[in-house]
């Protein structure tokens, strides 16, 4: 056998980015803004696109794709709302990832009516790993963190809170009810991530959620 | 998961660059800021190869600091080429998409 060594010098997750910079072009052809919208399940990354939907940004048109491993349940609740939603499953298809790649937003991209929108928002699926390491095309990160998942996230997940533009510590109004020091959390977001926006918001009391608008609608404008 | 995602990135980088060839050892340096887990990612390595032109490959993990996530070198059996027909590639993951003009800027 004659073996022989081949150097590659590739970035594992270069052939995303590939991608990733397809999709911007396509996105910033059409006049499109992108928001990735990353959490781990459940912290109420579609409850607070609700909220900036009913509140409306100014003059922005938002449009919505949802990333889920199966099911509809989040479209559904968006499509409510009378905005543009795509829905991309992971599986089947994509072989069920915990994620969404540059592939996979690629192939949604002729679903979406970008001429009819001026914000996109991404939900990824919810997982504080994977989608930290998949660009998709997007302007901008954001993340929610629930404060029913505890102040160390940041520090066990330091990949995914630092690669994010804004920072939303959902939930809020628990606080009365559960042991969390919200100001560990936000230590513990500076250590890994200076440079983050952070906001403190409850999807359901409405709290904070005034600065999550603005904070899409000024994205929106850029 | 999260190495078995990286792991189909490593088999797709190995064999573009193997073209066709018979890969005997693939080397990743594998930053620790990755939360990739080297054991991890050699198990699922090994799923995610098989049928392909890196079936039983070795994975060889290099730990760095920071957050380098590299695919450095291959080696591959060169006896055998891509016009030899008794060793199929097979395309792993979701089909190439068309990059459109954006992919040649």
């Amino acid at each position: 056998m004659h073996r022989v060594r081949v150097a590659v010098a590739e970035g594992v997750l270069d052939a995303n980015e590939t991608i990733a910079r397809a999709n911007r072009e396509d996105f910033d052809r059409a006049g499109v803004t992108v928001i990735n919208l990353m959490s781990a399940p459940g912290a109420g990354k579609t409850a607070l696109l609700e909220r900036a939907i009913e509140a409306g940004l100014g003059e922005a048109r938002i449009g919505v794709l949802e990333g889920d491993v199966q099911g509809s349940l989040d479209a559904d609740r968006i499509a409510h709302l009378h905005v543009p939603v795509v829905q991309l499953n992971t599986d089947p298809g994509f072989g069920g990832e915990c994620h969404l790649d540059a592939n996979m937003v690629r192939s949604a991209i002729p679903e979406i009516p970008l001429d009819e929108i001026d914000l996109l928002a991404i939900e990824n699926v919810g997982n504080l790993v994977c989608p930290a390491e998949f660009r998709v095309g997007e302007d901008a990160r954001a993340m929610v963190c629930s404060v029913a998942e505890g102040e160390d996230k940041p520090l066990k997940y330091p990949l995914m809170f630092r690669s994010c533009d804004l920072i939303c510590v959902n939930k809020i109004d628990l606080l009365p009810h559960i042991e969390f020091d919200l100001e560990l959390l936000l230590a513990n977001i500076e250590t890994v991530n200076p440079e983050a926006t952070v906001l403190t918001t409850s999807a359901r009391s409405g709290e904070g959620v005034e600065a999550w608008v603005q904070w899409l609608a000024a994205l929106a404008a850029a | 998961m999260h190495e078995l995602a990286l792991s189909r990135a490593i088999v797709d980088a190995a064999l573009r660059h193997a073209e066709g060839r018979p890969v005997e050892v693939v080397h990743v340096k594998l930053g620790e800021m990755r939360q990739a887990v080297p054991r991890s990612l050699a198990f699922y390595f090994e799923i995610v190869a098989r049928g392909t032109d890196c079936e039983g490959a070795e994975l060889e993990i290099e730990t760095l600091e920071g957050d380098q996530l590299e695919v450095a070198w291959i080696d591959v059996n060169d006896d055998r080429r891509r016009d030899d027909t008794s060793s199929p590639t097979r395309h792993i993951g979701p089909s190439a998409p068309d990059f459109g003009e954006a992919a040649h800027a």
